[in-house]
């Protein structure tokens, strides 16, 4: 065997090409893409023949040492040279046979000339004994390949450890450069590196994606370590912007790019939404409530519809989602978001609302390292309404009855009052409830094939009874690369839910659990003596249905709720030619809900029957995407890259409904519908598909002048059949100013960078068949015969089919400015943008006489929004105690520009505050106006005794005044006007990070300023409920400031109660999240990777007048769009405190 | 080499394949169906026809021949009483606007008619079925939009004509232009329409379609053509009057040959219902109904005590019992064929007012109470009764100077109520008599109103009923512009072909 061979045998021409070779591995390792190497003319022409059917390893290699002219060069201990093999080979190239022999094995070859370089997956995978022994360590590295030098002289082995500033384990795959050469390494898992240099002037280059690059001179020493920091200014340098990343330098568009440290990751965050929310400038993030696991609703950049969906296009890992995102929150790698037109016209008519694009985490090379994080808590109500006793309650209420009426009869009468009870509600219905999340994940890799695996469970009791939401989630990455040119991979995330659903559905009142809880008298009992559930009844109701007691409300009917959901998508990609790479994906997204509902008699709507329904439904959601991208050699100071694809996706939904009344028992529960004497089923599907060609180009001159150039076709089947087909364009450019000359030598200015940027998008989120002229059956049946009915087919009279049909369109203008200043200690982006929507879809009437349709969806709106944007990050403090800040601030502005005719959109709510209180229209959208806009009548206290108040003449004391806003001397309807609105003035976040060696604190401050919210909670229990009731007029309070009579149910004929009094100013700061953690020094714990622990606390304080629960909620509460009913606070779920304890560990 | 060249090629093919993807985009639909391919079998024509019949009962609860044209067609009358809120309702006293719920919800309701006519009469045209059959479903579709453009012009009067044939917007066309269109309809439709033994009475029958003529006719006071369409119905020999007068309205007789066109109610409520009992049954009634249609007591009053039509109203007396399940709700029963309530509870300390109104038990379907919905008495929503076509003769024969012929005819139906028949009556009298009849037939079955306007005298006895309810009211906003109702202001709004002077 010529393993024994000298180096300096080996001729000077091919250390050049081993040199060479050893660059393009650092750049392919560093991509993550390592393999075979190019081959050469010589082991491209010679052929080996063998026929070994029993031999060693050794004698094969000793054999096709012995027919050619190639020698091997590997490290015994890596490689076993005593592996038996079997090789039947006839004039086949060296790779063939190389690639039989080493099949199944982890070793790897690297074929340079005539030189055969034997090393095993893993680079690093050095024997750790070797350490010890630098001389005898170096020669064997030698003979793997892995180490190589310049010159073969004056050896000086230096060896060290790479951390970061931020963490005391190890940084992997750091490049480590001898400065001026190609001479290198990189560290391996434990950050540790080897490198022999030529003498004590060597200059080391560390550098690292995301870390500020070093160069450290060997001097005398043996062993160099080193922490990097990390690179504030581009914490992430790569930004993914759809069908591809670019550097950030070369970003032309608005994108906010987040990783795990800019986002929120609290206990009570389940979703990406929640992580996001006071994060990014001009995305606003709300909820109708505090429930687990309940849905929020993304803004980014205002509204820019009112019929449809204001919601982002969520992408995870490249895949269009059809709705929302269900994840780990702990499976985010990072979060980029489109904000700009230049940069969502890529995804065309789903790019107007903004896109999320959510990156998970991806496999890394070298050894599994398992990993678990886990925290378990409490959350506490943020109870801030004060409720009246029973005694204040009962005497405030008996004089608001005698005040109304003349009966004589109290409301409550002796007996009543003597029933003792006085019981706290909200409390008998809350609790402080447990939370917790156990994530344990593993990461590996070869040079072949990556892998991430996680295991989520997380489990949520709801503060409120019966309200628990449990998830259970795994994730699988992997991926593999084939051959030399493809790569393969596949994503799945897979997630079961489990909740127990409190009723707050729209609808019928009496659903709502939190208004019986909330309304229920303090006189009753929740619970008898016994144990059991109260029933006492008032002397008013004596021999009537039984009292629905709200704590039987909450923990006695079944009401669970399930979801299952699977995406998953495979892909591959294939290096035609050099710069030109195809990608194919295929995937998909499934869901199925299952609610099953049981409510015995009493609890039920109706109080009468029981009621049980199961609710199914699935949403599927099939893609396959192919693109091309390439990027041809140019002309120095020159680069392009062009990518095109197109994509194909379907979605479908499907439901079925059971459901009963009047069952013979409630035990059998839900599982039993064909019991009940009343059976109703209804069953629904529906399909929608989109296919799309896109295109995109960057083109950079001398790093300064940059442009991006976009295009996409959509082409979508629920358009009209005349505009199936939309064009979105976009263009953008930028100038990096700071690279100009005369901003070279400035010490303030180190990132200056403005972008200008033009775009098209749509919104199609408009249902499937819209367009249609579709026939169904009838809802009326009609009966020829008179003993039975039949329903007909034929189409509704309402919706008339629009053949012409077609996105919103939105152009977009945006402004940007990126800048970095002294070194980078201060830097941030300022944005201003203006948006146009035209072609906005709007419900217009029709003549129905002429057209037999009362309504149809045309494009016929306009709408604008303009807004600036400032994110600013600054490292404060650098040294051993560290703080760094980062802020963002949001300002938009919505208006109504055009809207069919002159004809205001009215918003109406879905159902009364109170029972006999009406159904009051709270918004109408007019040309001119703002989405948010709420709509009323002008509140002016209470008519005094001998008082006249003109405008109101059969007002009596007591009674509420309200502004005769129109000046006509009478109050009626016409006297409503703008008074307030539910979009914000301007949104904000802070965020400020201490360090001190192991300790870090995080305080994350949020704030929303300048919106109302039509506090109808406040409506509902403010009448006799809450200590505002205390202070309404009556015959014994004549100095009350409420009104006694009338008001809330607008009995006494004037005004109503959407007035300014329950519309209230929501502006609020909240310290959103507080964390302190601690990072054990885990070196002296071989088996110990890291190891931290941290408590939070979430919610702690907020700031605010608002008089409701939460000034966050905006529930969304219309028939028309989620967006344009926005801004009622209902009786949603109550907002809580957490704190959490934690811990995570890697091994 | 190959390898990429094949891969090459490939992803070439699959884009080429996205590309010729315009049939890909069409939508596919599952739980509906589209209009263009939906229709192709006798089955479906079947079910085409059906969805025009049931929109005759509109598209929402209560709405156009389930409830809201009884009111708008019997409020604004002599007779007619709203006890909802002390007579405030402005159909009952004549303040309606432009935008009111009952005549919007028939103009919106009466056009779903027109609409679904059209649409079917279209798709018929295209269908590849039998040409007798097509034939026959034809000329229900035709019956079916005269029966709505007959309710829209004499509500309405001049009202837009849209026969499907054009799209965008339309101005309003004359009544006449109505008329005749309703008569070219109907004439076409008879031949083709089988008789009361095939089609019975919940669907276009040849009887149906003349006496729709007829009825017309009267309306537009072609009072021969009027006569003779009354008689080509009792020509037929189809139809007869059914011996009492007070049982013909129980749901055991909706498919009597008396009835010449109904909408059924098959009593099982939600969804196949109409909404007289609810309407015009008094709310105290036992599960009764909201009671805001009733008739007044001085029309009550004029009934001959031997007249058998008084039974099917309840003369207004309430108890002060108490149902014994539902406290607070005053229990009454109805006994069929007597008309006063009888109180339940027999303790003495009950007292009894008189109501100064009575309630309607023509609707409640024979039953003497109802155990659990209104909805479900199953009683028919009359569009033509035989006594009907026998008065629209009477009336005809009687405009021309056949008095005799009139009285003959008139008879027919007095006899059936108990009464005798009257004789010796000239043009005058018997105009006056007819005009009675006419109220104490057909009371609180939709024709009131259009009675009235077509005598002359609406506008004075609706005025004089009033001021006998509400003594010292002033009903001066009620003069002859109140003969009709206004096209309903969303209408106007909406078609660019209407100004407000349309109003």
């Amino acid at each position: 065997m010529k393993k024994k061979h000298n180096e300096e045998k080996i001729a000077p021409h091919i250390i050049t090409k081993i040199v060479r070779v050893m660059r393009i591995t650092i750049l392919l390792i560093t991509l993550g893409i390592m393999n075979v190497m190019a081959s050469n003319s010589y082991s491209q022409k010679a052929k080996i023949s063998l026929n070994i059917t029993d031999a060693s390893l050794e004698t094969v290699l000793d054999e096709i040492e012995n027919q050619s002219e190639f020698y091997f060069l590997f490290n015994q201990k890596l490689i076993d040279a005593n592996r038996k093999v079997r090789l039947n080979a006839k004039n086949q190239k060296i790779e063939k046979v190389l690639e039989k022999l080493f099949d199944g094995t982890n070793v790897n070859y690297v074929v340079f000339d005539r030189q055969i370089v034997l090393t095993t997956s893993d680079p690093t995978a050095v024997p750790r004994e070797l350490d010890s022994n630098a001389s005898g360590r170096n020669s064997v590295l030698k003979k793997s390949g892995l180490q190589l030098q310049g010159k073969l002289n004056d050896d000086k082995v230096i060896t060290g450890t790479v951390t970061s500033v931020e963490e005391t384990d190890g940084l992997p795959g750091v490049n480590v450069l001898l400065k001026g050469t190609s001479i290198g390494t990189i560290t391996d898992i434990n950050g540790r590196f080897s490198l022999n240099v030529p003498d004590e002037n060597s200059i080391l280059v560390f550098s690292s994606v995301g870390f500020i690059k070093q160069e450290i001179i060997v001097g005398n020493r043996a062993t160099i370590d080193i922490s990097l920091k990390a690179d504030i200014t581009a914490l992430k340098e790569v930004v993914v912007v759809g069908y591809g990343t670019v550097e950030k330098k070369d970003l032309t568009g608005a994108v906010v790019s987040l990783d795990k440290e800019d986002m929120t990751m609290g206990a009570s965050v389940s979703s990406a939404a929640q992580m996001l929310q006071g994060r990014a400038a001009g995305v606003e993030v709300s909820r109708g409530d505090s429930k687990p696991g309940g849905e929020l609703s993304v803004v980014i950049r205002g509204y820019n519809s009112i019929s449809n969906s204001n919601e982002p296009l969520y992408v995870v890992d490249g895949f269009p989602m059809s709705a929302g995102v269900s994840i780990n929150p702990s499976d985010i790698e990072s979060i980029d978001i489109l904000k700009d037109a230049s940069a969502s016209a890529i995804y065309g008519s789903r790019g107007s609302s903004g896109v999320v694009l959510i990156t998970t985490k991806k496999g890394k090379r070298g050894e599994v390292r398992v990993s678990y994080d886990g925290y378990a808590g409490v959350q506490k109500i943020n109870n801030t309404v004060e409720f009246l006793n029973w005694n204040d309650y009962s005497t405030n209420r008996n004089q608001l009855y005698a005040d109304d009426n003349n009966d004589g009869n109290p409301w409550y009468n002796a007996a009543d009052l003597a029933i003792g009870n006085d019981t706290d509600w909200l409390k008998e219905g809350t609790r402080n409830a447990g939370i917790q999340s156990h994530t344990v994940g593993a990461t590996g890799g070869d040079e072949t094939t990556r892998f991430s695996l996680s295991l989520n469970s997380f489990r949520q009791e709801g503060i409120l009874l019966n309200t628990d939401f449990n998830r259970t989630s795994i994730r699988l990455n992997v991926d593999r690369k084939f051959g030399k040119n493809a790569n393969v991979g596949m994503n799945i995330y897979t997630a079961k839910i489990d909740a127990l659903g409190a009723s707050n559905r729209p609808g019928f009142r009496s659903n709502s659990d939190m208004y019986r809880l909330l309304r229920a008298e303090p006189g009753r009992a929740a619970y008898n003596d016994d144990g059991t559930l109260g029933t006492t009844a008032f002397s008013r109701e004596q021999g009537g249905p039984p009292w629905v007691n709200p704590i039987g409300r909450l923990t006695v009917p079944d009401r669970d709720q399930n979801q299952f959901r699977t995406y998953a998508n495979i892909w591959a990609d294939y290096k035609i030619l050099d710069g030109l790479i195809a990608k194919i994906s295929v995937g998909f997204d499934n869901t199925a809900n299952t609610n099953s509902t049981f409510e015995p008699a009493i609890y039920s709507a109706g109080g009468s029957e029981a009621y049980g329904a199961i609710s199914e439904s699935k949403n599927e959601n099939y893609i396959v995407e192919g693109t091309v991208s390439y990027t041809p050699e140019m002309s120095e100071g020159h680069t392009l890259n062009v990518l095109a694809g197109a994509s194909d996706q379907k979605f479908g939904y499907r439901s079925f409904d059971a459901s009963g009344n009047g069952f013979p028992t409630d035990k059998t529960s839900y599982n039993n519908l064909a019991s009940a004497s009343v059976q109703n089923i209804a069953s629904w599907r529906s399909e929608n598909r989109i296919i799309s060609f896109f295109g995109r180009a960057n083109y950079s001159f001398q790093d300064k002048y940059l442009l991006t150039a976009t295009l996409r076709a959509d082409g979508a089947s629920q358009m009209g059949a005349n505009n199936k087909w939309g064009t979105f364009p976009s263009a953008s450019v930028a100038w990096r100013i700071s690279e100009e000359d005369f901003l070279n030598a400035s010490n303030l200015i180190d990132n200056l960078k403005l972008r200008v940027a033009y775009g098209v998008t749509g919104n199609n989120s408009f249902s499937a068949y819209t367009a249609l002229a579709r026939v169904s059956p009838t809802e009326k049946q009609y009966s020829f015969d008179g003993s039975s009915s039949v329903s007909g087919l034929g189409p509704d009279g309402r919706f008339a089919p629009n053949p012409d049909l077609k996105w919103e369109t939105s152009n977009m203008l945006n402004i940007g400015l990126d800048f970095g200043l002294w070194g980078s200690r201060l830097f941030g982006a300022v944005e201003a943008y203006k948006t146009q929507t035209v072609d906005m879809i709007i419900d217009k009437s029709l003549s129905s006489a002429s057209t037999g349709y009362s309504v149809i969806r045309a494009n016929i709106g306009e709408m604008s929004n303009s807004g600036i944007e400032l994110s600013l990050g600054g490292n404060i403090i650098d040294g051993d105690f560290k703080w760094t800040a980062s802020g963002n601030f949001s300002k938009n502005q919505n208006e109504i520009v055009k809207l069919d005719r002159d004809a205001p959109i009215v918003i109406k709510l879905a159902r009364e505050p109170v029972s006999g209180y009406g159904q009051e229209a709270y918004r109408e959208m007019v040309s001119g106006g703002q989405m948010g806009d709420f709509f009323g009548y002008t509140y002016a206290g209470v008519v005094q005794v001998g008082e006249t108040y003109g405008p109101q003449p059969l007002s009596k004391p007591g009674e509420a005044k309200y502004m005769d806003v129109n000046g006509d001397g009478v109050l009626d309807a016409d006297d409503r006007s703008v008074i307030g609105n539910a979009t914000p003035d301007f949104t904000w976040g802070l965020n400020n990070r201490f360090a001190y060696k192991g300790f870090t604190l995080n305080v994350f401050f949020q704030g929303v300023q300048g919106n109302d919210l039509l506090n109808l909670r406040g409506v509902m229990i403010d009448e006799l409920r809450s200590a505002k009731a205390a202070d309404r007029y009556t015959s014994a309070n004549t100095s009350g400031t409420r009104p006694g009579i009338g008001y809330f149910d607008g009995r006494n004929g004037y005004g109503g109660y959407v007035n300014s009094e329950f519309i209230e100013d929501a502006s609020y700061v909240r310290l959103k999240n507080v964390s302190l953690s601690y990072r054990f020094d885990t070196n002296a714990v071989s088996w110990l990777g890291n190891a931290e622990v941290y408590v939070q606390a979430e919610n702690l304080m907020t700031f605010t007048n608002y008089s409701g629960f939460d000034p966050e909620v905006s529930f969304n509460y219309s028939g028309v769009s989620q967006s344009s009913g926005r801004g009622v606070d209902d009786n949603g779920f109550p907002n809580y405190k957490t704190y959490t304890i934690g811990l995570r560990l890697g091994f | 080499m190959k390898n990429k060249i094949i891969l090459i090629c490939t992803l070439g093919l699959l884009l080429i394949s996205m590309i010729s993807c315009d049939d890909k985009l069409e939508e596919n639909v599952y739980s509906e169906l589209l209009a263009s391919n939906g229709y192709t079998t006798v089955e479906d024509a079947e079910s085409l026809i059906t969805s025009v019949y049931s929109s005759l009962k509109g598209n929402d609860w209560g709405t156009y021949y389930e409830m809201s044209l009884l009111q708008i067609s019997e409020l604004p009358t002599d007779y007619g009483q709203d006890t909802w809120s002390g007579g405030s309702d402005p159909y009952e006293i004549g303040t309606w606007g432009n935008n009111e719920q009952y005549t919007n919800e028939v103009w919106v309701g009466a056009y779903a008619v027109v609409a679904s006519a059209n649409f079917a009469l279209s798709v018929l045209e295209g269908m590849n079925i039998d040409d007798q059959i097509r034939a026959g479903y034809i000329a229900e579709a035709k019956f079916l939009r005269a029966l709505a453009y007959y309710d829209l012009t004499f509500n309405f009067k001049d009202v837009i004509l849209n026969l499907g044939e054009t799209t965008g917007d339309l101005a309003v066309s004359p009544q006449a232009d109505i008329i005749a269109q309703i008569i070219k309809d109907l004439t076409e439709a008879a031949p083709d329409l089988p008789g009361y033994a095939t089609n019975g009475v919940g669907r276009a029958t040849k009887g149906a379609a003349l006496g729709l003529r007829a009825k017309t006719n009267l309306n537009a006071k072609n009072w021969d053509t009027a006569a003779a369409d009354a008689k080509a119905v009792m020509d037929l020999g189809e139809y007869d009057l059914f011996p009492s007068a007070t049982e013909i309205f129980y749901a055991s007789n909706k498919t009597d040959n008396e009835w010449v066109f109904a909408i059924h109610s098959d009593g099982s409520g939600a969804g196949a219902e109409t909404q007289l009992s609810w309407f015009t049954l008094d709310g105290t009634y036992q599960n009764g109904g909201w009671g805001n249609l009733v008739v007044t007591d001085e029309f009550y009053k004029t009934f001959d005590t031997d007249d058998t039509r008084r039974n099917n109203m309840a003369n207004g007396y309430q108890d002060g019992g108490q149902n014994e399940t539902s406290p607070g709700v005053f229990e009454y029963h109805v006994i069929p064929g007597t008309p006063e309530y009888t109180a339940l509870s027999t303790d003495a300390s009950v007292s009894i007012s008189d109501l100064d109104y009575a309630p309607i038990t023509k609707h409640t379907g024979g039953q003497n109470r109802f155990d659990s919905d209104p909805a479900k008495s199953g009683v028919n929503y009359a569009v033509l009764r035989y006594a009907d076509i026998l008065l629209i003769r009477a009336e005809a024969l009687n405009e021309t100077n056949d008095q005799d012929g009139a009285m003959t005819v008139l008879n027919i139906v007095r006899d059936r109520a108990g009464l005798t028949g009257l004789s010796g009556l000239n043009q005058v009298d018997l105009r006056a008599a007819i005009l009675e009849e006419r109220a104490k037939e057909l009371f609180m079955e939709g024709h009131r109103r259009v009675d009235l306007v077509r005598s002359g005298k609406h506008i004075a006895l609706w005025k004089a009923g009033l001021e006998g309810k509400y003594p010292g009211g002033n009903f001066s906003n009620i003069d002859e512009s109140k003969s009709y109702y206004p096209i309903p202001q969303s209408e106007i709004d909406a078609n660019s072909q209407l100004t407000p002077d349309n109003n």
